[in-house]
């Protein structure tokens, strides 16, 4: 049975903070990022308050572990070798993401994994993180300010421009998302009648 | 100089500390919940699941496909 939570399901602190985060995208600029982000905040809260999703005991059944190398060394290669910014990079990124995004979607709930430290400090950390980012974005008005207050991706951009190198982070990316989805609940049930939280079983 | 080295140094020091906090959870897991644990939590809900999906997709578009401003 599920713990009832001190936030209506359209408010979970998940949705805010994607909708936080798309609304910060559209006034940096960046109205495809805003867009998706708003656009899966808004999809979240409707799905959330409609039909929660099914609680199930499975894991997701990964592809077998040739096929996974093989894709990912495919992936790595071209994202390595393929002009940075270009179509291909659009199609690989874009594709990988919709599709990951698409599947985490679909999928059950599942009883999460207990907890006995706590897990506070690492919010701490992200939280500390995310305000540095944030001030060096606010602060890099001038190229010299810029110099002087570097986000992120100005400190990374010479490791991502070199091509070796930038395997090696494309590589560290599609392994983390190799694990996420080896965390992956198992598929929604069914469709239809028993449809995801529709029935008492799904509680 | 001073400002760019401090920009640097708390994102330095937040890279050592999410290490660091790794490394107690391995030695305290009582203290401190591991990384394993957390983010198998985070996956067992959809909304934080797919939170940290499309957190994770967006690295990969913004650093291989959206060119700095």
């Amino acid at each position: 049975m599920r713990r009832s939570k001190p936030w209506p399901p359209w408010a979970h602190p998940a949705i805010v903070i994607l909708f936080v985060a798309g609304c910060f995208h559209l006034y940096r600029g960046a109205p495809v990022d805003g867009v998706v982000f708003v656009a899966v905040a808004i999809w979240l809260a409707s799905a959330e308050t409609r039909s929660p999703a099914a609680v199930g005991e499975e894991y997701a059944a990964l592809p077998s572990s040739w096929l996974l190398g093989g894709v990912l060394l495919a992936c790595v290669v071209v994202l390595t070798v393929a002009p940075r910014y270009g179509r291909v990079d659009v199609m690989v990124v874009g594709g990988i993401g919709i599709a990951s995004v698409a599947v985490a979607a679909t999928r059950d709930d599942t009883v999460p994994p207990p907890r006995r430290g706590a897990a506070w400090p690492y919010a701490l950390v992200g939280l500390v993180a995310a305000l540095n980012e944030l001030t060096a974005y606010l602060l890099e008005s001038t190229p010299a300010a810029d110099w002087r207050h570097p986000s992120v991706s100005d400190l990374t951009d010479p490791v991502w421009a070199w091509g070796p190198t930038r395997g090696i982070l494309v590589l560290g990316w599609l392994v983390g998302g190799v694990c996420l989805l080896r965390m992956l609940p198992g598929r929604v049930a069914a469709v239809g009648g028993t449809e995801a939280g529709s029935g008492e079983g799904a509680r | 100089m001073t400002a760019r080295l401090i920009t640097i140094g708390v994102f330095a020091a937040c890279a050592l500390a999410l290490v660091g906090l790794q490394i107690a959870a391995e030695h305290r897991p009582d203290r401190i919940c591991g990384l394993g644990t957390l983010f198998g939590r985070l996956m067992a809900t959809r909304a934080t699941r797919v939170a940290v999906v499309l957190a994770w997709a967006w690295i990969g578009w913004h650093f291989l496909v959206t060119p700095p401003a």
